[in-house]
């Protein structure tokens, strides 16, 4: 008996014991029950309040200026308002539209915040003349002076995980789309608590019915937890979590915040490797326009695409997505959202969705957009041009560098069957600057319009040969008291001992010795012999000391091959070099970005118009004059054949040895141009600067609107009449006389003999007076 | 024997000639012989914004001669931009100034008045070194353009007094 009770008395301790221990093991589990739920809590929290995403850049073109007299073609324009997605319609009511009609179009804008303001949308037109805008008027038929297109998205700088998004308030959204929205995802959202029984219980129902997984019970809520914090597993733990986060969620923050949210964050496509997330980027990607500017039918297909965006992709799959976007308009039509007869009108609307999936100019211009990426990387690390969401303005002209890139595909396969160069062999790269504001306004890396890799341009240094003689010239020029543009210049052969031993002996491209020549013959026919011996007259440190000021930062080799241009260079370096020169030795950076912006449009930083005056005017005015003879009579005369003959271009051709690279670097009064031909492997080519780079310059010198180069006598200058030959002032008509400009002091003392007839004086004065 | 003509009746009939043809050399674009893609765009026409005509060279005497700065009043893009940056110039927003001018510059970079608002906007921000420098670009595109001369030659010798 008494064992009997022992063993009952050690069984209830043994059961008291048990279950203290489990009491133990239950607050136990309770208390990290608990504070697990809290630390989620807090990390739903703060996920949600703090920066949700990692934002990509954005890069801008500039923003076409219209206004009245712009050299501007009606197709341009046209092309232009394509790019930027405006949808052509009969009538413009709304911003994002254009009409055409013969030689007009009248467009309504979109508005813009730029740096220097707020351009409103606006309802204009245009009329044409040729290639020009004749008028710009409002809707009123009243005349405007100016008025700006929103810049086109060329490009980004994504963050690892290649997500894109434009980030949308509530605010912005067409009515229409978070209605439907929630008609087709959650018709109960501003009901429940992030969990909705009754949407469970109803799917699960439909589900049963049709005997597979056909509906899902999941929230918005839900549906935003699942993509923002977790992963897309399908177990039943992450189903669990996703309610649980889902109600935590809804605890913190209010319904408006979390379908915002769910608008910004939710999956809608893919371009290549980069994902286009929320409406705002999706309606840009599907139909280039602006999520404002959307029809009820485009919305009703972004709407339709939440449930599934590559299963009803419309441009893979367009019946499926017609059949999608149909029903969510019927749905909107049984919900009251939209009254019967216009969701029927909709659904007879097409897609809409634009020709290709090509994002406008976002990934065409991989070679400009090196360049933006270089010189942001001078003041941003590469972090934050990934996650902050940053907004770049640029100079970049898509109208030039499409010109630019259609010349550079033609005319480099002329020159291949032209010339018999093996097919795909020849390369080309070039730049194209506006003269005076440095501003890069087009770059072209590969012959291929829109190639990604190698960009030549920038990065391929190939020797620069005769293009680097206006230094030379220029450094003669800028002692007066030693060199004029009309001193002769001896280009007959010359040998040179090198300290080394070797012996230098520099030969004109057509093996020919000229004798003493002027010095701007010497420069306009590109004679070697004649600059090899004044460049080291000069002395090759001064011709070096030009090359520097004129903008290069490299370094330079000290011998005397540097005068014919020893030395390698970038396509965007010889711009460079003349840009100082063709803004009159004025240097300023050339500059690829305009201006940067934060996420939330407050202006970050401008990059203005800088520089300094390197060069004295007067001696780059004789220079001016020099290159310009190179482009009437020298190795660049053909440009006239099919550029106008009043137009003032200056420039210089370029060849290296063997014909390994052929060069072309001129510029008009507001275009600059840097053309390199050349092959790869830095193989010989038939081509030399004069019959290939200058072919394709000229090319692209036709396309452009130019205007003359700013060619003004400065103060200290003045032009004679003077015999080269002989060294003396002269008389317009004597025999060897030509007009030069000189530095004040600078020009011949000595009178020629030469006495102009009577009939030649009658005839002088009639052409000065006349300007004949 | 046949008279020959007197040299000045031949000279009065070549100047006739030469006024009715227009004095100037025409120059007809001539397509390379090759496969050259035709030009996109015509030979320009007048237009508001271009800089002022200049001395064409003749091909026979190779004449290339200094174009005139003649002064020619801003366009009416130019002129909106022009008030506008010497608005923002006058209310002390010098960067936004600077934003406007260089839209002007972008549409005709030789009307001196835009390098006039500049010089004077970086002058404001004791940028002196920069504000003399594009006050010496203005100064020869002004011409006879007196007002824009003078602000300019002003500006330079306030500039140079705070050197």
């Amino acid at each position: 008996m008494a064992r009997r009770r022992k063993k009952s008395s050690k069984r209830v301790t043994r059961v008291r014991s048990g279950r203290r221990w489990l009491t133990g093991l239950l607050i136990l589990l309770t208390l990290i029950a608990a504070v697990s739920l809290l630390v989620l809590d807090a990390m739903v929290y703060q996920k949600f309040s703090g920066k949700k995403w990692s934002l990509a850049s954005h890069v801008y073109s500039r923003a076409l200026e219209l206004y009245p007299g712009q050299a501007l073609a009606r197709k341009d324009l046209q092309w232009e308002l394509e790019k930027l997605g405006y949808q052509r319609v009969t009538a413009a009511k709304k911003p994002g539209q254009y009409s055409v009609a013969a030689e007009r179009i009248e467009l309504f804008s979109r508005g813009f915040e730029f740096w220097d303001g707020k351009e409103p949308a606006q309802l204009m037109r245009l009329s044409f003349a040729g290639q020009k805008i004749r008028a710009l008027t409002d809707a009123t038929g009243k005349p405007v002076d100016l008025a700006r297109l929103e810049p086109m998205v060329m490009g980004g700088i994504y963050p690892a995980h290649k997500e894109d998004r434009e980030l949308v308030k509530l605010s912005q959204l067409p009515p229409s789309l978070a209605d439907a929205l929630l008609a087709v995802e959650d018709q109960n959202f501003y009901d429940h608590y992030g969990v909705s029984f009754r949407g469970i219980a109803r799917a699960m129902l439909a589900n049963l019915k049709q005997g597979r997984v056909a509906q899902g019970g999941s929230t918005l809520t839900q549906q935003l937890v699942k993509n923002f914090y977790l992963s897309h597993e399908r177990t039943l733990s992450r189903k669990l979590m996703e309610v649980v986060m889902a109600v935590m969620l809804e605890m913190h923050f209010s319904k408006d915040e979390i379908l915002e949210t769910y608008i910004n964050e939710v999956y809608l496509g893919q371009s290549g490797a980069r994902a286009v997330h929320g409406f705002g980027l999706a309606s840009r990607h599907y139909f280039q326009q602006s999520i404002t500017d959307l029809d009820v039918h485009q919305v009703a297909l972004l709407v339709g695409m939440v449930k599934g965006a590559s299963y009803y992709n419309p441009w893979r799959q367009p019946e499926r997505a017609m059949a999608r976007r149909n029903l969510v308009l019927g749905m909107m039509a049984e919900q009251g959202l939209l009254d019967a007869e216009r969701a029927r009108l909709a659904q007879q609307q097409p897609l809409d969705v634009m020709a290709q999936s090509d994002g406008g100019g976002r990934w065409q211009y991989p070679a400009y957009l090196e360049l933006v990426k270089r010189q942001l990387r001078q003041d941003y690390k590469e972090s934050d041009l990934q996650t902050e969401g940053l907004r770049i303005f640029t100079h970049f002209d898509p109208q030039v560098q499409r010109k630019l890139e259609q010349r550079m595909t033609s005319r480099i396969g002329n020159l291949e069957s032209g010339y018999r160069i093996e097919q795909g062999k020849l390369q080309g790269a070039a730049v194209i600057v506006r003269v005076g504001a440095g501003e890069v306004v087009a770059v072209a890396g590969d012959r291929q319009a829109g190639y990604a890799g190698f960009n030549r341009a920038l990065d391929a240094r190939r020797q620069i040969g005769s293009t680097i003689k206006p230094a030379v010239y220029l450094s003669a020029l800028s002692q007066p008291s030693r060199y004029t543009i009309a001193s002769m210049i001896d280009d007959s052969e010359l040998s040179v001992n090198l300290p080394n031993g070797d012996v230098w002996q520099p030969k004109n491209y057509a093996r020919e010795s000229h004798g003493p020549v002027p010095l701007y013959e010497a420069l306009a026919n590109s004679y070697n012999q004649a600059t090899a011996r004044l460049g080291m007259d000069v002395g090759v440190d001064r011709v070096a000391e030009t090359v520097r000021q004129l903008g290069y930062q490299g370094s330079l080799p000290a011998l005397p091959s540097l005068t014919l241009g020893a030395v390698a260079m970038s396509p965007l370096e010889v711009s460079q070099i003349y840009h100082t020169i063709a803004a009159n030795g004025f240097y300023s950076p050339l500059r690829a970005i305009n201006s940067v912006f934060t996420s939330v449009n407050v202006p970050l930083k401008r990059y203005p118009f800088e520089g300094e005056q390197r060069l004295d005017p007067k001696s780059m005015h004789l220079l001016h004059y020099a290159l310009q003879v190179v482009l009437r009579e020298g190795t660049g005369k053909t440009a006239y054949q099919r550029l106008p003959g009043e137009l003032m271009l200056g420039g210089k051709t370029g060849t290296t040895n063997d014909q390994r690279d052929s060069w072309f670097a001129g510029f008009s009064g507001n275009y600059l141009s840097v053309v390199w031909l050349g092959r790869d492997d830095n193989g010989m080519m038939p081509l030399t600067g004069g019959t290939g780079a200058l072919q394709l310059w000229t090319d692209i010198m036709t396309t452009l609107d130019n205007r003359s180069m700013v060619f003004n006598q400065p103060e200290g200058v003045s032009y004679y009449w003077v015999e080269p030959e002989a060294g003396l002032l002269s008389r317009e008509g004597c025999a060897g006389a030509r007009y030069l400009p000189f530095i004040d002091g600078s020009q011949p003392t000595r009178q020629s003999t030469c006495r102009p007839s009577a009939i030649d004086g009658v005839m002088d004065w009639l052409k000065d007076k006349f300007r004949w | 024997m046949v008279n020959p003509i007197p040299k000045g009746l031949l000279f009065v009939v070549w100047m006739v000639v030469a006024l009715v043809s227009g004095c100037a050399p025409v120059y007809a674009p001539i397509t390379e012989s090759g496969s050259t893609p035709p030009p996109e765009a015509t030979p320009p026409s007048p237009e508001t914004e271009r800089s002022p005509p200049v001395a064409v060279p003749d091909d026979d005497d190779r004449r290339i001669t200094p174009s005139e700065p003649v002064q020619v009043a801003p366009g009416g893009a130019v002129r909106r931009l022009l008030e506008e940056a010497w608005r923002y110039n006058k209310a002390g927003d010098y960067d936004r100034s600077n934003a406007v001018a260089e839209r002007a510059l972008r549409i005709n970079h030789t009307e001196p008045e835009v390098y006039l608002v500049m010089a004077s906007n970086y002058f404001a921000m004791t940028r002196l070194s920069l504000a003399e420098q594009l006050a010496r670009q203005g100064l020869p595109l002004a011409g006879r353009n007196p007002a824009v001369k003078a602000d300019l030659q002003s500006l330079l010798a306030r500039i140079n007094a705070l050197k």
